[in-house]
């Protein structure tokens, strides 16, 4: 065993060394923490293991075995993040085309550049250098661009499907081209045939990307439309009660008069304040001195009655609550629709909402029986939905939106079948 | 059990008052009622302090049913709130009688039965205390007496609104601490302290402020969760 063969055997461990990282930088961004605690730490410890039991038995690289343990520590370490086990697949499978095409379209190149053999491009501790720093650079952008879209992921399973069909054809035609060709030297055409299905898989994500942004602000439109459709309903609603109720202020003013005429100042005050009353509880089913909210909050407690559930407010006065407009109705429409949705299957159908006031901030909670806990995912994540109708799994992410913008912080928690959503909202002037 | 419902509408007062008793009678708890249709004749009922119950409209002719709940509160201050309205008007002092429910007249009879089931069983529950053991006598420590617990060595001290000066000291672990504390407000906010929410004054910079002056130390790993409890504390229960 020459110096040559242990600069090899060291180039060669650090190729595998970068590809696991790479790895589990994907992981991390396309999943995010799981149930295990520190799943880095785990993660580093797994590697530095896969790679002694790589060391002490001597796989090589790019052997059957070297294969099967990358495989494994693949499907290992992806247990330690987050997701489903529908995320986790695809997770790996991100993975695997993204090593596959990464060191096929380098070996190639680096084969037809220096007019060697592919077999002996990873015999050659500079070329194994360059493979890498591209697992790096490569395993650190598609980490990027993952975490990306696991936030703004819009579509859904049976579109991913399909969208992954073309990358999948792209692997299967690298791992013939790597068999067939594996002593011969690179030509302009296997290059070229390497290269370019590796910029067609990235032009191919690319306009994926732009078809989900598509999607994303077609539902954000549709959400925006609905929101709007909510508020202006309960406007409305209010403008007919009023138009009934100024209708009728005829016949008040009538009655007044002739109160008035018969010298019955008393029975026009009683009058008066029994139409005051009338008036008020006409109109909306409660007064929190903030018109808009009075309405959603109305229309949402007659929602929920035609569902059978029971809404109880415990409220306070909210003519300065900081939210408005846009904002309000995101935020309790949204709420709301959520509470009574899950507590219409619950037993007992009961959702509570309170709001208080403090010196600094306005707490909003809100509370829900729900038929069975939800599990949340941890790291302040919200709840995915399951719900399939368009613009729905807008609703908490917009909340939170909201809340973020006018620095607010929120927590919500699921146990004995109660869902809680907690916010504090900072005064206009704390 | 003693109940009282105020209502400026004799008639819906009457009706309040068969639903109520019909609904005791059904479990056959003893029921007296008493039906008023102003806050004066409420308050001139003799032996105010007997009753636990009160269901009160917010809008009485003459007073109104916060500031009528807030003087019922001073005679007996275990009583149970229960605001009925045809509309539910929310006071910035509204909260101050720390009222269990507002309920909406058109919907009594849907609402009223799960109301009082609520009621009741708030009312059989034992009442809440840390039972305590030390020099072989067992002392029980009602739990809104306590502001914090803390661990020192094998023992842990228990603090009450008296800043560093324990109300008693007692051998045992913060682990071994009853689950029944932590479902009624306690939280463990560092290493060696547990403390009850409804004397927290704030949570921040790693640091726990009580209402008594008393600033206890939070652990860092666990400041997200520690601050995420709070606020739901605050939420549900928090009145200030």
């Amino acid at each position: 065993m020459n110096e040559e063969f242990w600069r090899w055997y060291m180039y060669g461990h650090w190729v595998c060394l970068t590809q696991w990282i790479g790895f589990i930088m994907v992981e991390y961004a396309y999943l995010g923490k799981g149930k295990v605690k520190h799943p880095l730490v785990w993660s580093g410890v797994i590697t530095m293991l896969t790679m002694t039991l790589s060391v002490v038995h001597n796989y090589g690289f790019f052997t059957p075995m070297a294969v099967a343990l990358t495989l494994l520590f693949l499907f290992i370490t992806v247990m330690l993040f987050g997701g489903t086990p529908g995320q986790k697949f695809t997770a790996c499978l991100i993975n695997g085309t993204m090593c596959l095409l990464v060191e096929n379209s380098m070996r190639y190149v680096i084969s037809w550049i220096l007019k060697c053999e592919l077999q002996q491009v990873i015999q050659r501790a500079d070329c194994l250098i360059i493979i890498a720093v591209a697992n790096m650079v490569v395993g650190a952008a598609v980490a990027f661009l993952v975490g990306k879209w696991r936030r703004r992921n819009a579509l859904e399973p049976l579109q991913a499907l399909t969208m992954s069909f073309f990358p999948g054809v792209v692997v299967v035609l690298n791992i013939l081209l790597m068999l067939t060709d594996n002593n011969k030297r690179a030509t302009m055409a296997t290059m070229g045939m390497t290269v370019g299905l590796t910029v067609a898989v990235m032009v191919h994500l690319c306009i994926v990307a732009m078809f989900n942004d598509q999607v994303m602000q077609r539902r954000s439109l549709h959400f925006q439309a609905e929101l709007e459709q909510q508020r202006a309903s309960a406007l409305l609603d209010s403008y007919t009660a009023q138009r009934r109720l100024t209708h009728e202020f005829t016949n008040h003013i009538s009655a007044l008069r002739a109160l008035l005429e018969q010298g019955d100042v008393a029975g026009a005050q009683n009058y008066i304040a029994g139409v005051d009353k009338a008036v008020a509880a006409s109109t909306t089913i409660m007064d929190t001195h903030n018109p808009l909210l009075d309405s959603i909050l109305t229309r949402k407690y007659e929602e929920a009655a035609r569902q059978g559930v029971s809404v109880y407010f415990d409220l306070c006065d909210l003519r300065n609550f900081p939210l408005s407009g846009v904002d309000m109705v995101t935020v309790l429409a949204n709420l709301l629709d959520n509470a009574i949705c899950a507590a219409a299957q619950a037993y007992p159908p009961e959702v509570y909402v309170r709001v208080r006031k403090t010196g600094e901030e306005y707490l909003l909670s809100v509370r829900n029986r729900v038929q069975r806990d939800v599990e949340l995912p941890p790291d302040g994540q919200l709840p995915r939905t399951t719900r399939k109708e368009p613009g729905h799994g807008m609703g908490l992410s917009n909340v939170r939106d909201v809340l973020l913008r006018h620095g607010a912080e929120y927590t919500l928690s699921c146990r004995d079948n109660w869902f809680r959503f907690t916010c504090a909202v900072p005064t206009d002037n704390s | 059990m003693h109940i009282l419902v105020c209502d400026v509408d004799a008639v819906f007062a009457a009706q309040m008052d068969e639903y109520i008793s019909e609904w005791f009678r059904a479990r056959e708890i003893q029921v007296q009622s008493t039906v008023c249709t102003s806050g004066e004749q409420l308050l001139a009922t003799p032996e105010l302090e007997r009753y636990q119950l009160a269901f009160l409209d917010v809008d009485l002719k003459t007073t109104d049913g916060i500031a009528l709940g807030r003087r019922l509160r001073q005679v007996a201050p275990d009583i149970v709130l229960v605001y009925i309205s045809a509309y539910l008007e929310f006071a910035p002092q509204g909260y101050t009688v720390n009222a269990y429910r507002y309920l909406l007249k058109r919907d009594i009879a849907a609402q009223l039965p799960s109301c009082l089931e609520d009621i009741f069983a708030g009312m059989t529950d034992p009442k809440k205390t840390l039972e305590v053991r030390h020099n072989r006598t067992t002392s029980e420590i009602p739990l809104d007496q306590i502001y914090y617990l803390e661990s020192d060595l094998r023992q842990i001290n228990v603090y009450g609104d008296i800043p560093h000066q324990p109300i008693c000291t007692f051998y045992g672990k913060i682990a071994d601490l009853p689950a029944m504390l932590y479902e009624n407000g306690f939280l463990q906010v560092g290493r060696s302290d547990v403390v009850n929410l409804q004397y927290v004054r704030s949570i921040r910079n790693y640091k726990v402020e009580l209402r008594s002056g008393v600033e206890l130390n939070a652990s860092r790993q666990d400041f997200p969760a520690i601050r995420s409890a709070w606020l739901e504390w605050k939420g549900q229960f928090g009145d200030e």
